[in-house]
């Protein structure tokens, strides 16, 4: 199953009285989205991957790269890792601009400020926000917000995409042309995608394949009408009943 | 109502509280003698204190030792006092500005030293303070021992280099003794009564020679305005006479 | 305690005379220096010899210490905020003291450990030649050594308030270190910054006990305003007011600047 090119993730992180440990595999160009009730490990999940929670046993090994490995005493600082991951909240950086923020990443990578500055006027331009740059993450509205932060994320454009409730912040309204947008999106994206997310609706729209935590621990793996035909937990069956 | 009542009760005691703080404690049953005196005085002018007020048992004597120019400027400025010791004219007659003092009279003499670290032999006299490099401590230019210094450096022609090696003016006699003793001055020059005490282990002295004539003299005088004439001056008596002879020359002073 | 609803009239009486007493109190020793001397002699004052040797060596002192607190309490502000290293809250106790500590007894302190026969002032003399007592240098350690607390303390407390999660966007996106602390936590604290780097120049440039202890009083070389207000009192008590009337305009042009941090 484990394809060199892909993700493999033998995770296991303890905080303080809290572990979680799971094993997953995913192919190049997967998208799967990480459901699991709150407490559940996900944003744990997702500082482990990007190198924020050290492993303290198992593997991170993308496209072939060691990315950490406790045992032979590897482990890549986020620096090294080259990942593009979306914060819950979204984490903009307030006192700088938004295109400013969109081109942090190429700026950290040497690129010039003019050249960076105009890649990521153009990535706003892709997610339809170009009308934006000027203006600092506090004059931007909910939406323009979660599309500042995902082209700051794809700006480098890297080969795994985490994102951490990237709907949670928007309105009702607003969500279900954003859910639809960000699925052409990361469709668009060569890159592996790990959504995280609370809201089964969202997971189920934005991902081709469910993996669910609860209480640290992967209970479930599959499409949704696969785990909606033989739930595993009945949290599962609960959440999937729902849709 | 009780709690404004409260509120006003504390606001008098607040008050009586500060106004007590600035009325001297012990003054109940004693009336109080203020003298101000030179820094060099202090051993001295203490030693006094049992005699006077043994003879006065109504009276309790406060001092306040400060460099002259402090106590002159204080008196200047009104603070109330009953006599002043100087060790100085200039700052006797600082003070007599102020209208407020009756004539004075010199009472004893001094000797100018140099003070070295103990243990450092390199100084052998007042010409070695003009040494390029050393580090020399004299009280200020106001100060009257400062103001000494700088006349008998005068005197052996060194005045202008040995200022050029002054690394701190200090505000009294006591300032600049306690930078030698600690070793952070080379040199210094002070008052010969000065070097005495504990702090005499630490320190060399040196005679300060060639300025013989440089006699620092002390002048006492009571306050035309204080408020226990007659007190003021039996204390001041007591100094220029007999008694205050032997007290001060037990102290190293010199007769006037 | 009877307590009657609806007379609340005595209480606020009471409270107002004390705040009254309280303002006049305060207010009184500024009037007392405003009426004091001459505008005119003020003038002529500050523009003897010594005054203008006093106001360029507080500013160079003052500023000296200012720019080693940042250079030594920066770092320090971030160690004791981020890294959790064995006996930081020694460190941060330590570094807290001189804000609480009466400054003639750091002054003190300084010549136990920089004097000649200090613990590090025999090795600087013999070794290097360094006598740091009486030096301008001596009043610059001096001012830091009471002034850097408030920086550190102002920056600590903003960087302990800062949002993790932004450094780690920033470390993700491939930023070093040095980078992150440049680009995002240096502009997310530049108010607190502002406001601890003033507050530590304006102890810097009231400090007198620790000075004079530490590096002595020498026109020219450390007699810096403080020292000089105190001089003048004896022998020129006008020259001591227009120089206090200076450090004052001083004081309150920076309160006056501080007040959007401070009052935001």
């Amino acid at each position: 199953m484990t394809t060199t090119a892909g993700l493999v993730a033998d995770i296991a992180v303890l905080r303080g009285e809290f572990s979680l440990e799971l094993q997953f595999a995913l192919a190049p160009g997967a998208t799967v989205a990480v459901l699991g009730p709150n407490g559940a490990g996900k944003s744990t999940l997702v500082d482990a991957l990007a190198g924020l929670a050290p492993l303290h046993r198992g593997e991170v090994v993308l496209a072939g790269r060691t990315l950490e490995r406790p045992a032979a005493r590897v482990r890549l600082s986020p620096q090294e890792r080259g990942l593009g991951v979306m914060f819950q909240g979204y984490c903009l950086f307030e006192h700088m601009s938004a295109r400013d923020n969109v081109a942090y990443g190429l700026r950290a990578r040497g690129v010039a400020r003019a050249r960076a500055r105009a890649e990521a006027q153009a990535w706003l331009e892709r997610l339809g926000v170009g009308e934006v740059g000027d203006l600092r993450p506090a004059a931007l509205s909910g939406g323009q917000a979660q599309r500042v932060a995902l082209a700051r994320a794809m700006i480098t454009r890297p080969a795994l995409l985490l994102l951490d409730e990237p709907l949670a912040a928007l309105d009702v309204s607003a969500r279900a042309q954003a859910r639809r947008l960000l699925a052409g999106w990361l469709a668009e994206a060569a890159a592996i995608c790990v959504i995280v997310s609370h809201d089964v609706r969202d997971a189920v729209a934005l991902a081709d394949e469910l993996l669910v935590i609860e209480r640290g621990r992967l209970t479930a793996r599959g499409t949704a009408a696969e785990l909606r035909a033989r739930p595993p937990t009945e949290y599962v069956a609960a959440v999937l009943g729902e849709v | 109502m009780t709690r404004s009542r409260s509120a006003a009760s504390g606001v008098i005691l607040l008050a009586a509280v500060v106004l007590g703080c600035s009325a001297a404690p012990g003054a109940a049953d004693k009336k109080e003698l203020h003298v101000s005196a030179a820094m060099s005085l202090k051993e001295a002018f203490t030693d006094l204190e049992a005699g006077f007020e043994a003879e006065h048992p109504e009276v309790d004597v406060v001092f306040n030792f400060a460099g002259s120019q402090i106590l002159a400027a204080q008196i200047v400025a009104g603070a109330p006092a009953d006599v002043f010791a100087s060790a100085d004219r200039a700052q006797m007659e600082r003070a007599a500005g102020s209208q407020r003092m009756q004539p004075a009279r010199t009472f004893a003499k001094n000797r100018l030293v140099i003070v070295t670290p103990a243990g450092d032999s390199s100084i052998q006299g007042p010409a070695d303070l003009a040494r390029p490099g050393l580090r020399l401590v004299l009280a200020g230019e106001a100060v009257p021992v400062g103001a000494y210094a700088r006349e008998a450096l005068n005197r052996v022609g060194q005045r202008d280099a040995a200022l050029a090696n002054v690394v701190s003016n200090e505000e009294n006699v006591r300032g600049v003794i306690g930078k030698v003793a600690a070793g952070e001055a080379d040199a210094g020059v002070v008052y010969a009564t000065d070097v005495a005490g504990e702090v005499a282990g630490k320190l060399r002295t040196v005679a300060f020679a060639g300025a013989d004539d440089v006699v620092p003299a002390y002048e006492i005088a009571a306050l035309a305005d204080s408020p226990q004439p007659a007190l003021a001056a039996a204390f001041v008596d007591l100094v220029a006479g007999p008694a205050g002879a032997a007290a001060l020359g037990k102290r190293g002073f010199l007769p006037p | 305690m009877s307590l009657k609803p609806g007379r609340p009239g005595h209480a606020h009486l009471a409270v107002g005379l004390l705040a009254g007493a309280a303002v006049v109190f305060f207010a009184l020793p500024l009037v007392g220096l405003l009426v004091r001397v001459a505008p005119a002699e003020v003038w002529r004052q500050l523009a003897a010899p010594a005054v203008q040797e006093a106001l360029r060596l507080s500013l160079v002192v003052s500023l000296c210490a200012a720019g080693l607190s940042l250079l030594l309490g920066l770092p320090l502000a971030y160690a004791l905020a981020r890294l959790p290293f064995p006996g930081r809250g020694l460190a941060r106790a330590l570094v807290t003291l001189p804000m609480v500590l009466p400054p003639v007894v750091g002054g003190t302190a300084l010549l136990a450990a920089f004097g000649r026969r200090g613990l590090l002032g025999g090795p600087l003399e013999h070794g290097l030649g360094v006598i740091l007592p009486y030096t301008t240098a001596a009043a610059v350690l001096a001012a830091t050594f009471v002034a850097a607390p408030f920086l550190v303390i102002t920056v600590e407390g903003a960087l302990r308030g800062l949002d993790p999660r932004r450094e780690q966007a920033a470390a993700t996106l491939g930023a070093s270190r040095l980078r992150i602390v440049g680009t995002v936590v240096l502009p997310a604290i530049r108010p607190s910054l502002v406001a601890g780097l003033a507050l530590c120049w304006a102890r810097a440039l009231g400090e007198f006990g620790a000075t004079i202890t530490f590096a002595g009083n020498l026109q020219g070389r450390t007699q810096t305003m403080p020292l000089a207000v105190y001089e003048a009192l004896h022998d020129s008590p006008d020259g001591a007011v227009a120089l206090s009337l200076l450090l004052l305009a001083v004081s309150l042009a920076l309160l006056a600047a501080l007040r959007g941090h401070f009052f935001k």
